[in-house]
């Protein structure tokens, strides 16, 4: 996997592509039917089976999913990151500015990466190198991509650090990261992404390894740095509620499959796709009574291996029919771009009598109601 | 640091002691009388006899060096902690004291005249095991599953498996008797004995074969080592880090997993330097090399306690320092160890 060879870094004739501009007829970011299949001993595991979406500058697509439903995966394949083999692209196309990324060169993937698209990874505890400084782990990428000295790749680190908002920069720079707590941590991971200027920053699961009080803090870091920037984001989540505020798109994954894609305002007020209902059930709500009940989905994700004849969902669908279990659903589109993978998504009947009642804004208004309520009668007792 | 290092030092106290004191009870529990072993085959004059205890300290005498007397006549034996405690007094002005076999000659003089070709030895040894054993580690592990690593590994089996004196007699077998007309007996000369065990060996090249022998093992152990670390090291999170912000992938094994994966590496060589400074018996009486493992096995054949003494009290020594020169090298190499507490979470 790892090549010995001594070879001359640095192609002189690379042009940075984030220079350039969109093609015409092309987003910054286009994903197209990609099929990323790992051939293991036990199988073809088909870890993203078809995944499309696109993206354009300053927007920020929340991609959400349970673990294994290939939402990594999607993102570590554009960054030409899945070693392969085991992995293999079995289809489909990644369009950044109109240039294939899928048939780039392994010395032009290492230009984009972390110049053009930029990665935070999960666990900001184990992704920094203990041995290292962050301000060499700083320096890295820009010394790399963007040609500067060592003294001034550090100047800029100190400026990197001061605007992730950790105090006493100068100082800092110095330190190793077992010195940074984890909320820190995943701010240098911020500022080490964005060291670059890229155009996309993706996001996996940047909050899910950090205190729910540090969570808000470093969202909020990231929106910030998207408004100075006008960078894209692709955040990845299991959790709703960490894309409700932030994401202009939302795509639900699924065993590999996206299985609704709309605008965060579909995903959360209208959604189509039993998935997404069960997802937005799952959300603890603040008051839990028989109106707005706590309700996991029952069972565990499919096998990728052995992945059921019909809808990959339907064991665990409660509204499931002989068709979804024996057939792949189709994808049904709406008239604005909102698309699910359900046979029943066309039937404006089934989905108003089961869609859940999740409008966040009105159960908000009903629990100020509630609380309204509950302070009268406390008032009145 | 100094404070940590000032606490190690301070800790070397007890268990110096401890070895000490063991080997010299040990050496009163062993069968047969040293001094008398001194004639050979002869019986030993009564009067010598008693002169030679005597100046062995073996037994109680007056300030003139003559010994003391019972009623019944017979000699006086000096109690066991007398004994130990002059040692140790000796020890502490440099005096390890004098050989029961080479004519009374002292032993620090003997230790001198040894370590420097176990020393040397040594480092030949350590110097091909690191550069052989993690080369071999690394291309075994960046390589994985390829016939380089399927070689490594088996080579690596083959070695750990074989014991070293067999190993050696196999390389003098090869090199001074099958391949003579080749190596023009090179390679045979320091195993035939030629010179007596205080020849000198001014060319490199009879280190070759006594230094593969010590080191293949320790080798073949580094190079397991190795592999395991760098690819435990290579599913870090911190490396997926590397590779995402566009390093490539020679600049990432080399910039950010080798350091990592050397930490351990580095202790076991460490450890294995020590190890070897301690004399390598085996290695050192099959190509008879005048090292302080050989002379130490000569000594406790021919029960010459006061060398054996000396060259373990040397050898507890130099295994503490080095133990301790390695644990020092922890800090350099990884920043989370901090040795006084200071700095850390």
């Amino acid at each position: 996997m790892f090549g010995f060879g001594r070879k001359k870094k640095q192609a002189t004739d690379w042009v940075d592509l984030k220079t350039q501009p969109v093609p015409e007829g092309h987003h910054l970011l286009e994903v197209n039917d990609l099929k990323m299949y790992f051939h293991t001993q036990d199988g073809v595991v088909k870890a993203v089976n078809g995944v499309s979406y696109t993206l354009d500058r300053g927007e920020t697509l929340g991609v959400v999913g349970e673990s294994g439903s290939g939402k990594s995966v999607t993102s570590l394949t554009i960054m030409g990151l899945i070693d392969m083999p085991p992995g293999k692209i079995e289809g489909g196309d990644v369009l950044y500015r109109g240039r294939s990324l899928v048939k780039m060169t392994e010395e032009e993937m290492e230009h984009i990466r972390g110049n053009d698209i930029a990665m935070i990874f999960q666990d900001p505890m184990t992704s920094l190198n203990p041995v290292y400084t962050i301000g060499r782990q700083l320096s890295e990428g820009m010394i790399l991509h963007r040609g500067y000295s060592k003294q001034q790749a550090l100047q800029r680190s100190i400026e990197l650090l001061q605007m992730v908002g950790i105090p006493n920069a100068e100082q800092r720079v110095k330190d190793y990261p077992h010195e940074f707590s984890g909320g820190m941590r995943q701010r240098v991971m911020i500022a080490m992404a964005l060291a670059c200027d890229p155009d996309i920053l993706i996001a996996d699961e940047p909050t899910t390894a950090l205190d729910v009080t540090i969570q808000a803090q470093i969202i909020e870091l990231m929106q910030k740095m998207q408004e100075e920037n006008g960078n894209a984001i692709i955040m990845i989540t299991h959790d709703l509620g960490v894309v409700a505020d932030i994401a202009d798109k939302i795509m639900v994954m699924y065993a590999g499959q996206p299985v609704e894609f709309g605008t965060a305002e579909e995903i959360f007020y209208e959604p189509i796709h039993p998935y997404t209902w069960g997802l937005n059930r799952s959300i603890p709500d603040p008051v839990i009574d028989e109106k707005r009940p706590l309700t996991p989905i029952k069972g565990n994700p499919p096998s990728l291996v052995n992945a059921p004849a019909g809808c990959a969902f339907s064991p665990r669908c409660p509204y499931a029919t002989d068709l979804c279990r024996t057939e792949q659903p189709p994808t049904y589109v709406t008239e604005t771009g909102h698309y699910s993978r359900c046979h029943y998504a066309h039937d404006a009947s089934f989905v108003s009598a089961n869609a859940p009642e999740t409008s966040r804004t009105k159960t908000m208004l009903d629990h100020a109601a509630d609380a309204v309520a509950a302070a009268q009668e406390g008032g009145e007792a | 640091m100094l404070r940590y290092i000032a606490r190690r030092i301070i800790q070397f106290i007890p268990v110096f002691l401890g070895v000490t004191l063991i080997l010299f009870v040990m050496q009163n529990v062993v069968p047969g009388d040293p001094i008398k072993l001194i004639a050979g085959e002869k019986k030993l004059d009564p009067q010598t006899e008693i002169n030679l205890r005597a100046s062995y300290h073996l037994i109680e005498t007056d300030e003139n060096g003559a010994p003391i007397f019972d009623e019944e006549g017979n000699t006086i034996e000096t109690p066991l902690w007398k004994r130990y405690i002059s040692y140790i007094t000796g020890l502490l002005h440099g005096d390890l004291g004098r050989s029961y076999q080479q004519n009374g000659k002292e032993v620090t003089k003997i230790l001198s005249q040894k370590y420097p070709y176990t020393f040397k030895l040594a480092v030949v040894a350590i110097v091909l095991e690191s550069i052989i054993g993690i080369a071999a580690g690394m291309v075994s592990a960046i390589k994985r599953y390829s016939a380089w690593d399927v070689g490594v590994t088996l080579v690596t089996s083959g070695l750990v498996a074989m014991p070293a004196f067999w190993f050696g007699m196999l390389q003098q077998l090869f090199w001074g008797i099958l391949m003579k007309q080749w190596t023009g007996g090179g390679f045979y000369l320091p195993i035939s004995g030629t010179g007596g065990p205080y020849a000198e060996f001014p060319s490199w090249v009879y280190y070759i074969l006594p230094a593969l022998t010590l080191a293949a093992v320790s080798t073949a152990y580094t190079a397991r080592i190795m592999r395991s670390q760098l690819l435990e090291v290579l599913n870090q999170d911190y490396i997926r880090t590397a590779r995402a912000k566009g390093l490539s992938r020679r600049a990432v094994i080399w910039r950010h997993a080798l350091k990592n994966a050397l930490i351990p590496v580095v202790t076991y060589i460490g450890m294995d330097f020590g190890g070897m400074l301690a004399g390598a018996i085996l290695t050192e009486t099959v190509f008879n090399w005048p090292g302080v493992g050989f002379e130490t096995y000569r000594a406790i054949s021919q029960r010459d306690w006061p060398i054996v003494m000396g060259s373990v009290t040397v050898i507890v020594i130099v295994v503490m320092v080095i133990n301790l020169i390695v644990d020092i090298s922890y800090a350099f190499l990884d920043p989370r160890i901090r040795f006084d507490g200071s700095n850390n979470e």
